[in-house]
């Protein structure tokens, strides 16, 4: 007879085999009748040739009614199957219902299971997808469109340095090159914007008059910027974000007309972008302005089109049919040209053949270096690693399916016995693990409903998370549908597998628990899987723990509860032209200074131009009798900052030699004294004294003296090597620049801040001061992907754990239920509670430890891929390693103690008396 | 002979027929074809292809089942046998062929034009 499939119909499915009967028979049948008519002609006389024609003249055409009749038959056929098939469906389905109320803890917990993987699955797969793949919203054929990246040669550290940032005379160099169809510039920066009664610190971008239609995005209500209306500055509007005009405007229908206060500026709104919008970037955007606003702003010279200051980005579009590495080679071309015709344009980069242009897909969220953000690369992580908590879940459910499906195993014996395949066996567990897997992942989408917009603002905050859209709904259901199928598969045929394989009548004898040994290896190593794959995550973790804990321990030179308060001084951009502006503006820092250290719980208020984490001044020192070139370089640079005398105490910037400023050194007329920092110090007197030294400050025309080294601090990026830096005492005032930044150092940060806003306001009504921060916050979006990492990490982590401790209890409990008669027969012959405990917890730790050390190899490989990610965290670090191991090992023990318990306890009459 | 306009039968007529055929118990396709031949004195002009075609739609349909035996003569043949489902769809083919046939008799009877009262 025909051998059974191991998934039942599959081979009637695929019509192996039944086609060729079907023709056959129909063959046999009219076989028969064409015979018997003959048979009966020539009976009558008819001769055997005539006959035949007769035959074959009153039935008809014989090959196509054998065509007509298999039609029928292959039809009829294939419906009955599908009446089978569905039949025995549905009586599976009714039968794991059935099972699932009986056992509702069971149950429970698989669905649990499921939920956490899949769940866990869906969310982060999304948020990869957006923050690496999705293209930005409302745009036209994105898929065209591209942003510009410079690469230019440093001469400072002798490498090439990637920026999309560059300066408006380069980009329109750019333009002219054939294969663009059409370039637009922007500039995002944040600033204080205020709207009716709000005023919070914004994210705004200045674009060109032909940014929207490049883009190819509408307006909402009123219109977007358009080459015709907006190119001069006659009457600037501002455009609004969908966001922004329903989270603070209530949608409020009027919204055309009313004024938006952006930085110093007041603009009328004339139009609110599509919901989903936020340029050709994922960061939320709050206001689109003209870029001829950006004098105005503050974010440029005013004669920004001539400059060569870098503050704006480019995208353009392709022309149809070309290819981007034809755009690339001729814009390089055009950038070449534009350097060797340009020498003295300081920001062009060094005329040389090594600069490149190179275009971006504007997908995944980048740095203004090109490369992907923190945010992004750890995304990436967490969609992989989330597969493998799905996998654990997969292991866990299918432990648990095979644990009831092995109390069911006489049953099983019984009816295979009787001629039940194989086949039904893997349908029926299918079926219920599909089930399962349905209702595990319908929790879950409940449960994401409220748990992903928590995650996403966890990953990535300043991204705009447009609302459902087509893409994100198809991927939201292919991951579920992939999900469950996966789940329902893994579940169903390992156990199918292992229950299948056993000696029916093995199995049915007394005693028959000696038959499942072998099941119970299989148990073994699913457990022992979940086990290694858990000490791959919490290793993981570890090393994210331990680097997020070095990111909040690291020294950075300063007090980082100090509170920055930004003035915005004046609507000019770098350095002072008009002297009586510059007398009122240091007047207005003044008067601030002083409302300021009135408030109560202000200890000291510190004046710099140098805004901590947010703006550097490029400055050195020049040492008499030692020329420039024979000073040793330093590759980042050397910088200067002008400071009030109280700058060091203010923010607990420890003066490692010498004194910090005295209030005697900004008297006019004092002889000129600067501090240098460490790194400057070693630098140029190594294993010298500097103190006492003299040196010229940015060619200043006198020589002051050092008279102390600070200890260095980091100026930007948390991830920074150490700078070289000169301060300078100020006078209280505005130095050189056009800002100012308050240092206050209050006793209590959060109660003085809104004080400090209100102090600050009052004094000058037409400013939003919405910039007021402790240096912490300003931190926080660069230690954000770190404490993101430790975070998501751990919470992977301790998921894998929940659910293998949940899988090793699991087979410790059916092990010891199976084995109760032998444990009966140990207790009675002599054995102690305390051995019989030992032998089980014993059992449950090798399979754990045997799962460790391979996990514990499997780490080494993933950790080494990971240490990109790290700060200052080898990705060996043993002190992690070893906390995972221990975590582990005690869960375990846990889990496995109480069956073991239970089974020190069992009375062994009552055991022995069971078969 | 070929299939002949004047008698040739409607496929859902020719259904009738052969379930009628199989009242008498459970018969191959070859003594149906004999059968209705030699009952409507040869009249009935079917083809044979026409009556294996309605044979395996009524099969299809769940009206007769099938099932291989051995003819007469020993040889393998497909015999065909009425289900439960197919004694009832003959009497509704029946009474509906019936009541067809009296109303197409009516009017083909009808003795004049205005012939009101012949209206049964």
């Amino acid at each position: 007879m025909k051998r059974e499939a191991r998934i039942p119909g599959l081979r009637r499915a695929l019509h192996l085999g039944d086609d060729g009967a079907v023709d056959r028979e129909i063959d046999e049948e009219l076989q028969f009748h064409l015979d018997a008519r003959r048979d009966e002609l020539v009976a009558r006389g008819i001769a055997p040739a005539e006959a035949s024609r007769i035959v074959r003249e009153e039935f008809g055409n014989v090959r196509e009614a054998r065509q007509e009749l298999a039609r029928v038959d292959k039809r009829r056929r294939a419906h009955a199957r599908r009446a089978d098939w569905s039949e025995a469906l549905v009586q599976d389905a009714k039968l794991a219902l059935r099972r699932m109320r009986a056992t509702p803890g069971f149950t429970l917990a698989i669905v649990v299971s499921i939920a956490i993987g899949i769940g866990t699955n869906a969310a982060m797969f999304r948020i990869a997808d957006r923050l690496l793949f999705e293209p930005p919203s409302g745009v036209v054929r994105p898929d065209r469109l591209a942003t510009v990246v410079l690469s230019l040669f440093s001469p400072f550290d002798h490498a090439m340095h990637a920026s999309t940032v560059s300066s408006y005379p380069s980009f329109s160099a750019l333009e002219a090159a054939p294969a663009i169809g059409g370039m637009a510039l922007r500039g995002h920066t944040r600033l204080g914007v205020a709207l009716g009664g709000d005023a919070w610190t914004g994210d705004v971008e200045a674009v060109s008059a032909n940014y929207f239609s490049l883009l190819g995005a509408r307006a909402e209500r009123g219109r977007v910027f358009s080459t015709a209306a907006d190119s001069s500055s006659a009457s600037p509007g501002a455009v609004i974000s969908d966001e922004l005009w329903r989270a603070r405007m209530g949608q409020d229908p009027s919204v055309l007309g009313r004024v938006i206060r952006v930085g110093r500026g007041s603009y009328p709104i004339i139009g609110v972008a599509a919901p989903g919008f936020s340029g050709v970037g994922l960061e939320r955007v709050d206001v689109w302005l003209p870029v001829t606003e950006a004098a105005t702003l503050g974010v440029a010279p005013r004669d920004w089109k001539a400059s060569g200051s870098y503050y704006l980005d480019a995208v353009v579009r392709l022309r149809d049919g070309v290819s981007a590495k034809t755009a690339e080679s001729q814009l390089t071309t055009s950038l070449r040209r534009f350097q060797a015709t340009n020498p003295a344009n300081p920001f062009a980069g060094k005329p040389d053949t090594l600069s490149t242009v190179g275009l971006l897909p504007l997908t995944g969220l980048r740095k203004s270096d090109a490369s992907l953000s923190p945010a992004a690369s750890v995304a990436r992580w967490l969609a992989i690693l989330s597969a493998l908590v799905l996998l654990i879940s997969c292991a866990n459910v299918a432990g648990l399916l095979l644990v009831r499906s092995m109390r069911r195993a006489r049953e099983f014996a019984l009816r295979q016995a009787l001629g039940m395949s194989r086949s039904r066996l893997t349908t029926q567990l299918f079926v219920e693990a599909a089930l399962l897997a349905v209702i595990g992942a319908l929790a879950a989408m409940a449960a994401l409903r409220i748990t992903a917009p928590l995650l996403r603002d966890l990953v990535a905050p300043q991204v705009l998370w447009a609302g459902a859209s087509t893409r994100s709904d198809l991927l939201l259901v292919g991951i579920t549908l992939a999900g469950v199928l996966i789940v329902a598969l893994a579940s169903s045929l390992i156990p199918a597998r292992v229950l299948g394989r056993g000696d029916a009548s093995a199995e049915l004898k007394p005693m028959g628990h000696t038959a499942r040994a072998g099941r119970s290896r299989a148990h073994m190593i699913l457990v022992g899987a979940q086990m290694a794959i858990c000490t791959v995550l919490l290793a993981i973790a570890g090393v994210f723990v331990q680097s997020l804990h070095r990111v909040r321990t690291l020294d950075y030179g300063l007090n980082l509860d100090v509170i920055a308060a930004e003035l915005e001084l004046s609507q000019q951009y770098g350095g002072w032209v008009d002297q009586d502006a510059r007398l009122d503006a240091n007047a207005r820092v003044a008067r601030a200074v002083a409302t300021v250290q009135r408030i109560p719980g202000v200890i000291a208020v510190a004046v710099t131009d140098a805004s901590p984490f947010r703006s550097m001044y490029g400055g050195g020192i020049a040492l008499p009798g030692r020329p420039q070139e024979s000073l040793p370089q330093s590759k980042t640079g050397s910088y200067e900052a002008q400071v009030s005398p109280n700058y060091f105490a203010a923010t607990g910037t420890p003066i490692v030699r010498g004194r910090a400023f005295a209030a005697r050194d900004t008297v006019p007329g004092a002889a000129p004294v600067v501090i240098i920092n460490q790194s400057m110090a070693r630098l140029y007197w190594p294993g010298g004294n500097p103190l006492g030294q003299c040196a010229y400050v940015n060619s200043a025309p006198t020589c002051s003296t050092i008279v102390g080294i600070a200890r260095d601090q980091l100026r930007m990026f948390v991830t920074e090597d150490p700078r070289l830096e000169v301060f300078v005492p100020l006078a209280v005032g505005v130095g050189n620049s056009s800002r100012a930044t308050l240092l206050i150092h209050a006793a209590n940060p959060t109660a003085a801040m809104p004080m400090i806003q209100r102090a600050l306001q009052q004094l000058d009504p037409s400013a939003p001061y919405a910039d007021i921060k402790t240096l912490r916050s300003r931190l926080s979006p660069q230690t954000q992907s770190w404490l993101l990492g430790a975070t998501m990490m751990s919470g992977f982590g301790l998921l894998a754990l929940l659910l293998a401790a949940v899988g090793l209890y699991g087979v410790m409990a059916y092990t010891i239920a199976s084995r109760t008669h032998e444990i009966g027969v140990r207790i009675a012959v002599g054995a102690s509670r305390a051995n019989v405990l030992r032998l089980f917890v014993g059992q449950g730790l090798r399979i754990v430890i045997a799962g460790m050390l391979i996990g514990g190899v499997l780490s080494f490989v993933v950790l080494r891929r990971l240490s990109e990610l790290l700060f200052h965290t080898a990705p060996t670090d043993p002190a992690s390693l070893l906390a995972a191991v221990v975590v582990l090992l005690a869960a375990a023990f846990v889990a496995s103690l109480i069956p073991a318990r239970r089974a020190a306890s069992i009375d062994p009459l009552e055991a022995l008396r069971q078969e | 002979m070929a299939a002949v306009p004047d008698n040739a039968l409607l496929q859902g007529t020719l259904d009738a027929l052969v379930l009628k055929t199989l009242t008498w118990g459970p018969r191959h396709g070859y003594a149906v074809a004999r059968w209705i031949k030699s009952q409507s004195d040869d009249l009935l002009a079917v083809e044979d292809r026409a009556l294996y075609l309605s044979l395996h739609r009524l099969e299809e349909r769940g009206w007769v089942e099938s099932d291989w035996g051995l003819s007469e003569n020993n040889r393998k043949a497909r015999y065909y046998q009425l289900t439960p489902a197919g004694r009832r769809q003959l009497k509704a083919e029946t009474a509906r062929l019936t009541r067809y046939a009296e109303s197409l008799f009516k009017v083909l009877g009808a003795p004049s034009w205005g012939a009101e009262g012949a209206r049964a």
